[in-house]
């Protein structure tokens, strides 16, 4: 199902000539947009759907998860309001408060002309794996890119994968959340991407046939490698 | 007429609506905005404050009378989820909830400035109070903040957790998908589908720095004179069922299906950040797609219900989109919209589309799109727009055009109740 595994930290290392006939090669990849889109690229180029500079269009649906990576533009936008009422604030800042800005981004740069979503919050992760996996299997999307990006404070990180139920990689995946009403109402959850960058590292290592993390706010990813092997005692994020 | 169609492109089956509500500048409720869909030419046509102010005043929160100040998204939120559950007269069963929103309630935050107003609203700003706020009403907890009143309106229904779609004005569409999903994988017996924006100066700030508002403040589509965007808030839910209903109504009967959602087709152009591909390439292949879903002519269209935000590259987008996918039959349908009536009313806007739908199907016409008397159409624009007098519907079936920022194109089609097997 995995067919590509991207993950970045903070500042990316993209150039617009990488993005040839989609993207101004003289324009900068938005800093908001970053680090999604390195992630998105490494998750890409090892699923061999795309290839930098190819400039062709990339089949397959996206679906991103954003959890506080629109924070920094919101409040850098209402900034500029306040300081400056009268004269024109610069677009950008009102672009990249809104959360689907980095899947347009990301749209444009790697040619996804299909289905597109982005779901909001600490739980967007394991909702945006959810959202992705189901869309799959009824059949509504042949493969999907899944991007999770957080964003506390300084620390900006983006995890992406490539799903493709006829890919050749072993790993079969579930996810959810408590269904409850009162599920994650914790006053500090703990970032979305988090569970899917220690998820990605397990794949990495390969070192077992079942991954079943559980974060404190009750989301779990699990990840079976083989048929019918049971997953190990659950690994718990702290 | 036989339910036919699948409604995600997939194995998804078509879905009953059986509740819907509203809250836009049009009022409060569905039959508000119905009372206010025009009939003719008029020469104020949308000319408005596209806000909801009069229905909702500024601060107001999830109960619609205590003025503290809140998430002003969250109040329209809760005020259409609790129109359309009482609509379903559900009682039992499992809830699924999916809202979209472009950017919750930060859109409505407003600043200190000597122009800004002395509202409630007004008064909190200044970029102290605005820093507040923003922890406040960041779009990332905005989901949380929903949930109680959402609880509080189902009643005895099992609701699960919202989950919160952000896909600009198609936000509530990606719900759709989802509540599809989780209704054909049993894991809920039906679902309520939101979309919800307010507007207040960061939200017209934004649209301004991008140069999209109208300049003269009026939505003119297919008029030689459309110069862009007014501006609308406000809110839109629906609660949608499988065919074969499965919520318990206890005590009351089991509502008539106010329509049924055959099909749906999302399709990005991922060309510009802002604007749509301007050949309508996007559209077109969402429209066809629809159509193969449920497995219709062109000529069994009813008629076509656009997003006409009065922007002259939507509007011509949209008309050599639906040439491009409807061929000659682009020329017969009839084309209206309702966004005269409440501004473009942001992540609202698909669901909003949905019901007007609902609404135009129960009525058996299409009514006239409220241009001005003046109206000078645009020679670009070449589809059969409803100007003067209604037009009856050829077929009980209607096509949705949704438009989002990001080149985000949806197509959704709604056919009337008659027929629906419960």
């Amino acid at each position: 199902m995995i067919a590509g595994v991207g993950v970045a930290h903070g500042e990316g290392t993209l150039r617009g000539d990488q993005f040839a006939s989609r993207w101004n090669a003289r324009r900068a990849i938005p800093p908001d947009a970053e680090p999604a889109a390195s992630a998105a690229a490494s998750a890409l180029s090892e699923a061999g759907w795309w290839r930098p500079g190819s400039g062709a269009p990339c089949a397959g649906g996206l679906v991103v998860a954003n959890d506080g990576m629109s924070r920094d533009a919101t409040a850098r936008f209402a900034r500029e309001l306040s300081g400056a009422w009268g004269s024109a604030p610069p677009p950008s800042g009102f672009l990249f408060s809104l959360p689907s800005s980095t899947a347009a981004v990301l749209g444009i740069l790697f040619g996804l002309p299909e289905y597109q979503s982005t779901l909001v919050g600490p739980a967007a992760g394991i909702d945006a794996l959810r959202h992705a996996l189901d869309l799959l299997s009824l059949g509504r999307l042949e493969r999907a890119l899944v991007v999770v990006g957080s964003a506390r404070g300084a620390e900006r990180v983006a995890v992406a994968w490539c799903l493709d139920p006829r890919s050749p990689d072993p790993w079969q995946i579930d996810c959810g959340f408590p269904e409850s009403i009162a599920g994650p109402t914790m006053s500090h959850p703990p970032p979305a991407a988090e569970i899917f960058l220690r998820a990605s590292e397990a794949i990495a290592r390969r070192e077992t046939a079942a991954i079943h993390l559980e974060a404190p706010d009750g989301g779990w990813i699990r990840l079976l490698r083989t048929e019918g092997a049971r997953p190990d005692a659950p690994e718990r994020l702290s | 007429m036989p339910i036919k169609g699948i409604l995600l492109g997939g194995k998804a089956a078509p879905l009953c609506v059986t509740g819907a509500g509203l809250v836009s500048a049009a009022g409060r409720g569905l039959a508000a905005f119905e009372d206010l869909l025009p009939a003719k030419r008029r020469e104020d046509a949308g000319h408005f404050a596209a806000s909801v102010r009069s229905v909702v005043p500024a601060g107001g929160d999830g109960k619609p009378d205590s003025g503290r100040e809140s998430d002003r998204a969250v109040t329209f939120a809760a005020m259409a989820s609790v129109e359309a559950l009482r609509a379903s007269a559900a009682t039992a069963g499992r809830l699924a909830v999916h809202v979209g929103t472009a950017l919750g309630g930060v859109g409505a935050m407003s600043f200190a400035s000597p122009q800004t107003d002395q509202t409630a609203a007004g008064s909190r700003s200044g970029l102290a109070d605005s820093a507040g706020s923003l922890e406040d009403l960041a779009i990332d907890g905005f989901a949380t903040r929903l949930a109680s009143s959402i609880r509080q309106a189902a009643g005895s229904l099992e609701v699960a957790r919202p989950r919160c779609f952000s896909v600009t004005c198609v936000s509530g569409l990606c719900a759709l998908e989802q509540a599809a999903a989780d209704i054909a994988l049993d894991r809920a017996d039906g679902a309520l589908v939101g979309g919800v924006d307010a507007a207040g100066q960061f939200m017209q700030a934004g649209f301004r720095a991008l140069g999209a508002l109208s300049a003269s403040g009026k939505c003119r589509p297919f008029d030689t004179r459309h110069d862009g965007i007014v501006i609308g808030e406000g809110a839109a839910c629906i609660v949608v069922e499988p065919v074969r209903r499965r919520f318990a109504r206890q005590g009351a009967p089991c509502p008539q299906a106010l329509g049924c959602i055959l099909s749906q087709r999302l399709v990005s152009d991922a060309v510009h950040l802002t604007t749509p591909d301007a050949a309508g390439r996007g559209m077109a292949a969402a429209v066809e797609g629809v159509l193969a879903d449920a497995g219709l002519a062109p000529a069994e269209i009813g008629a076509v219900l656009v997003t006409a935000v009065g922007s002259p590259v939507y509007d011509r987008m949209l008309s050599r989109a639906l040439e491009l996918a409807l061929g000659g039959a682009a020329e017969e349908v009839p084309v209206t919209t309702w966004e005269v009536v409440t501004g473009h009313a942001l992540a609202a806007t698909g669901i909003l589309g949905i019901i007007h739908a609902l609404v135009v199907l129960r009525r058996g016409e299409a009514h006239p799109a409220g241009v001005a008397e003046s109206f000078q159409p645009d020679p670009e624009c070449r589809l059969r727009y409803v100007i003067d007098a209604p037009v009856r519907l050829r077929a009980p079936t209607v096509l949705l055009l949704t438009v989002g920022f990001g080149g985000q194109n949806g197509a959704t089609l709604i056919a009337a109740a008659p027929g629906v097997a419960t």
